[in-house]
């Protein structure tokens, strides 16, 4: 690859409005640079870095109204749906609680008592788990009413394309019906609904349904729950952009992108509490002779920690990114 | 070794601006002139991260040009900050200077 041809795949990575300013001014002076000896790579990578930076910052972006309203849908969409991108991780972690199946090596057989609920450890884990479920729960709540305030913007402005943009809005609406109907059929008709063991051998004989069609239809449900679930969040991101909403509403996602970040911080926190919490049960368990509280997936809550302070660290600063486009946009537009 | 660490710790900002105080400079005459005075060297990708928040702020301006090598040029408001900043500056280098023995008490 030719040494001009590096730079301007580098100058493509910065937004159009950083192009049009800038682009041709600093092609020139890379090419330059190139001729003066400097390493094209080593210029490409700076701007790389510089295109993530001005993206990031949006410092030097001609006050149109246009543009501003833009970054803002984008930060509120990236203080939100970081957090719907997250949320199955979670929901994966401090799901599938076993109770007393991790026997504690030092706990007699036959008489193994359990971890006393009101052990400090498990109250810890007790109120994180529950503080978990009550954000959670809230988050969602705020996500859907902001969802939908973005379909009715959408629906209100009567922008040219705004037809295109309502469909990539309803996806996960419709993502969500089609699971639903899929695991309604799963239940009621092609799952079977109990099994006869007989003979010496155990022999399982399915009862009604279709155990062939039942285990294809379980992964296909897999597959349209997962699939769904990211194809949302990539369409809800192409409406956020592509839509024309009005300042109100603007102003509701940028309060709602504040909320989500904070809940999202709170979560941080009741998640962390919740896995200091288990460790520590597990010690109480192991020393007293106990029972501990498990959950299938919690060798998995000090990654999923680590991935959540990132995100939760993408969320803030997209909140503050939204907070500070609308601060533009409100102070009145000429 | 020491005095590279140094220099790539200096404010991108007072570089820019002190280039600039010099005469108006395109963007790679800037970047020439900076690594002249302080051996730092900035790629295009820093420079103009730092001229695009100058020109926002309106401490620098572009000016007109045939050509795509278009020239900065300092504002009144961008001299009045560069003496403020080196001012500050100057009165740090001074009292590490005095604690360091270098100048007289």
């Amino acid at each position: 690859m030719s040494d001009e041809r590096i730079v301007k795949l580098a100058l493509s990575c910065y937004p159009q409005w950083w192009r049009e300013r800038y682009g041709a001014e600093v092609c020139v002076h890379a090419r330059d640079m190139v001729a003066d000896g400097r390493s094209s790579v080593m210029l490409s990578l700076g701007l790389m870095v510089g295109a993530a930076r001005a993206r990031w910052t949006a410092r030097g972006m001609p006050r149109d109204y246009r543009l501003w309203s833009m970054r803002n849908r984008v930060s509120i969409a990236g203080a939100t749906l970081t957090w719907l991108l997250i949320a199955p991780i979670i929901a994966m972690t401090t799901g599938s609680q076993r109770v007393g199946l991790q026997r504690s090596p030092t706990a007699r057989p036959y008489h193994v008592p359990p971890l006393l609920p009101t052990a400090p450890a498990a109250r810890i884990v007790a109120y994180c788990g529950l503080a978990i479920s009550v954000i959670a729960l809230v988050t969602v709540l705020l996500l859907i009413q902001g969802w939908s305030r973005l379909i009715s913007g959408i629906r209100r402005s009567g922008a040219l394309h705004q037809n295109r943009t309502l469909w990539w809005a309803r996806v996960p609406g419709i993502a969500f019906l089609v699971y639903l109907v899929g695991a309604i059929v799963y239940w009621t008709a092609v799952r079977p609904s109990s099994v006869l063991i007989s003979g010496r051998d155990h022999h399982i004989t399915y009862l009604n349904g279709h155990p062939a069609a039942a285990h294809v239809f379980a992964i296909a449900l897999a597959v349209i729950g997962v699939g769904g679930w990211l194809f949302s969040i990539v369409c809800i991101a192409v409406a956020a952009r592509r839509s024309e909403v009005d300042l109100s509403e603007l102003r509701f996602g940028t309060g709602l992108s504040t909320a989500v970040a904070a809940l999202f911080a709170l979560l941080l926190a009741a998640y962390v509490g919740w896995g200091i919490g288990l460790t520590l049960e597990a010690h109480q368990a192991a020393h007293g002779g106990f029972n501990s509280v498990t959950y299938s997936r919690q060798s998995l809550w000090l990654p999923t920690a680590i991935l959540l302070g990132l995100a939760v660290a993408v969320s803030i600063a997209s909140a503050r990114a939204a907070r500070r486009s609308w601060n533009m946009l409100a102070d009145g537009w000429p | 070794m020491a005095s590279k660490r140094l220099g790539r710790t200096q404010d991108a900002t007072i570089l820019v601006l002190t280039s600039l105080s010099g005469g108006n400079k395109h963007g790679y005459a800037v970047i020439k002139d900076i690594e002249g005075m302080s051996g730092v060297s900035f790629g295009p990708g820093t420079l103009y991260a730092v001229l695009a928040r100058l020109e926002e702020e309106g401490l620098v301006e572009a000016l007109p040009s045939d050509d795509h090598r278009r020239p900065y040029r300092l504002t009144g408001a961008g001299a009045k900050v560069l003496r403020e900043r080196l001012e500050a500056n100057v009165e740090v280098a001074k009292i590490g200077f005095k604690r360091l023995g270098v100048l007289g008490a």
